[in-house]
């Protein structure tokens, strides 16, 4: 099964069948967490692919596995068209890192408190050895002014606790973007900030894409910030794809059942003062027990018993528009 | 419908042996029997302090101030301690933001439901089992999950356990706070639609705090929103949906990203709150207000005013209207 991008540049990041389990407990009573169960999906060349989905459905896992945090399992993790080793060295991994960043959740925790935002942003720099060493602070500089911390020679000197939450995160893009990576993988990199700033950050984002030419997998559980940040979206249910396509498609005329619930939930005040009624019941699936049919078939209101059965393949609704789901047949189109 | 609460020019925050922080300046509102009034705000707003404030919950180093507090027709701020403490629950009770970590893990859901109840009321063993089992039913929780202990529950059915918990006794107001932001966005949507119907079928009344404002505008019959520490806005939902006076909840109100719709570019508020431990001079929001008039606005903090029937605002964009 090939999900093909939107656009026809080529693919900065493909994932192919990726899976990813976590061992707990002690010997002899070991449960498996099958946190992703085998996704496929790519990321085109300045383009913005929206991760979205509950907590616990697997998101950051997927971002941690592809920046290498995490081991995967199994599957294929494709750079520029080429297969990288699922186990890395440390020298590969930094390689690897060149292109592949990542920016943190939590703006708070993810700065270390004991070092200045200039060393903090002349570490990479240095690593992957991106400038000559007198160039560096003034690259540093350049940096922190690309992300809006204004005026940068201030910035340079403080420390995480002097900063308010968006200028953290903004270090944090800062910091991310400094090695001049091909993908960025932003993991909810709004969810902890003010709703005033949150619009400023992602603002500051897709500007830095333009500029820099780079791309990005936004994650979040906010379907209406994926549609204003991304290209294409993607809907993640207990560790799998249940639907991925472009952007304006998926929230506009969402095909899986529960990314129609997703929908229904979502806040959306310009649509009127009548909310919608959500009447399904029910919390994602405990993952170390997962059912072997569709993970949503006990919630979805639409199932049939052969969903118990088995997990439905991806069906091709419309041009790079799937969806994981037994109501509908592949399309010809 | 008379008023159930009556707030007037409260002001409350920290005390510190250095400094002093005023989180809430000089707020006044009124809640009817029955509202559900949401007060929007961002983080360090002052939204949770005011919303401790007027049931006399802050601990040191919060503490009020100044002004009036009148629930049901008795002055709060002459009440004694041991009053207060059997006023709770049975007048007005509260749901925190982080409910999970608000049951104690090791006694059974039954316990602590029978504990809230006991304090206040004499009730023998079975009229207690009868009434939990309602309460839980109340909010669609099975009641075989009386016996259970917290960490046997999801996040959700817990949230909805400390709800069944501040309904026991029947208050006549419950104030939430944030309670449904550690929750993800379907069961989110469950628990606020059942709070409603409760509220419909009870009574009582709520006020909901939130810095989720599309979510606000949904439900809430009027809305109330803070920055710095005041009210600068308040209408009834409809009319703030339709009409946002204040700048800052224009702004705010146009940072959330339209759902549905075309994709189309936003802009959201420069700059940051101030500091609430130091002296505001003129208007709080004027540094980041794109109408600002200087001169008017940086010398004079505007008053919450009526502008049209029922929507009031604070800003002197108004003035002389």
């Amino acid at each position: 099964m090939q999900v093909k991008k939107g656009t026809n540049t080529k693919s900065v990041i493909e994932v192919k069948d990726l899976v990813k389990e976590f061992r707990m407990g002690s010997l002899g009573r070991t449960r498996v967490v099958h946190a992703i169960n085998g996704i496929d999906f790519e990321i085109g060349e300045k383009e913005v692919l929206g991760l979205v989905g509950e907590s616990g459905s697997g998101k950051t896992t997927v971002a941690r596995v592809i920046v290498r945090l995490y081991e995967p399992t199994s599957g294929k993790i494709l750079l520029n068209g080429q297969e990288t080793p699922l186990r890395m060295k440390h020298k590969e991994l930094v390689s690897y890192r060149k292109h592949v960043q990542m920016i943190f959740q939590d703006p708070f925790s993810s700065l270390n408190p004991l070092h200045s935002v200039g060393y903090g942003l002349t570490r990479p720099l240095k690593i992957h050895r991106i400038v000559e060493k007198d160039k560096i602070k003034s690259k540093v500089l350049e940096t922190l002014e690309e992300a809006g911390l204004i005026p940068p020679q201030q910035i340079y000197d403080k420390f995480p606790y002097e900063l308010s939450g968006g200028q953290r995160q903004r270090v944090g893009i800062a910091r991310a973007i400094a090695v001049q990576p091909q993908l960025i993988l932003a993991d909810e990199p709004t969810s902890m900030l003010d709703v005033s700033i949150r619009l400023d950050i992602m603002n500051q984002m897709l500007e830095l894409k333009e500029k820099e030419g780079v791309s990005y997998l936004f994650i979040t559980h906010d379907l209406a910030g994926a549609h204003y940040m991304s290209d294409r979206i993607a809907i993640m249910y207990a560790g799998h794809l249940v639907e991925i396509g472009p952007s304006d498609d998926v929230i506009n005329d969402p095909k899986h059942p529960y990314t129609q619930l997703l929908k229904r939930a979502a806040p959306k005040p310009e649509s009127g003062l009548e909310p919608e009624k959500v009447d399904v019941g029910g919390e994602v699936p405990d993952l170390t027990n997962l059912p072997p049919g569709c993970p949503f078939e006990p919630r979805c209101p639409f199932a049939k018993a052969e969903c118990k059965e088995r997990l439905p393949e991806m069906v091709k609704i419309d041009d790079g528009h799937f969806t994981r789901c037994i109501l509908y047949k592949n399309s010809s189109k | 419908m008379s008023a159930l609460l009556k707030v007037k020019d409260l002001n409350a925050g920290y005390e510190f042996t250095k400094f002093k922080t005023w989180a809430v300046r000089n707020v006044s509102f009124e809640l009817s029997q029955g509202e559900f009034l949401g007060i929007a705000g961002e983080s360090g707003c002052g939204k949770s302090t005011l919303a401790f404030g007027v049931i006399r919950l802050l601990m040191p180093p919060g503490k009020i101030f100044s002004g009036s507090i009148e629930f049901n027709g008795i002055d709060l701020m002459k009440v004694d301690d041991e009053s207060l403490r059997k006023m709770r629950w049975k007048e007005f009770s509260m749901v925190f933001q982080a409910s999970m970590n608000v049951l104690n893990p090791v006694l059974k859901v039954r316990t602590q439901i029978y504990n809230s109840i006991k304090y206040h009321v004499n009730m023998t063993e079975s009229e207690l089992d009868k009434r939990a089992k309602e309460l839980l039913n109340l909010v669609n929780v099975s009641s075989k999950y009386l016996d259970a202990y917290p960490h046997q529950l999801s996040g959700g059915m817990k949230q909805r356990v400390v709800i069944a918990m501040a309904l026991a006794l029947n208050p006549k107001l419950i104030i939430m706070d944030e309670p449904t932001t550690a929750l993800d966005v379907v069961v989110q949507r469950r628990i606020l639609q059942e709070v409603d119907e409760l509220r419909k079928k009870l009574g009582f009344a709520i006020i909901f705090i939130t810095h989720d404002l599309s979510l606000l505008v949904e439900i809430s019959d009027s809305l109330a929103i803070m920055y710095a520490g005041q009210i600068i806005e308040k209408a009834p939902s409809e009319k703030l949906y339709a009409k946002q006076m204040h700048p800052y909840t224009y702004g705010l109100m146009h940072s959330f990203p339209p759902l549905v719709g075309k994709r189309q570019k936003l802009h959201g508020i420069a700059g940051r709150p101030p500091d609430l431990s130091e002296d505001i001079k003129g208007c709080p929001f004027y540094p980041r207000c794109e109408k600002r008039i200087s001169g008017v606005c940086d010398v004079e903090n505007p008053k919450l005013v009526e502008i049209e029937s029922d929507h009031f605002v604070a800003c002197h964009l108004y003035d002389g209207k």
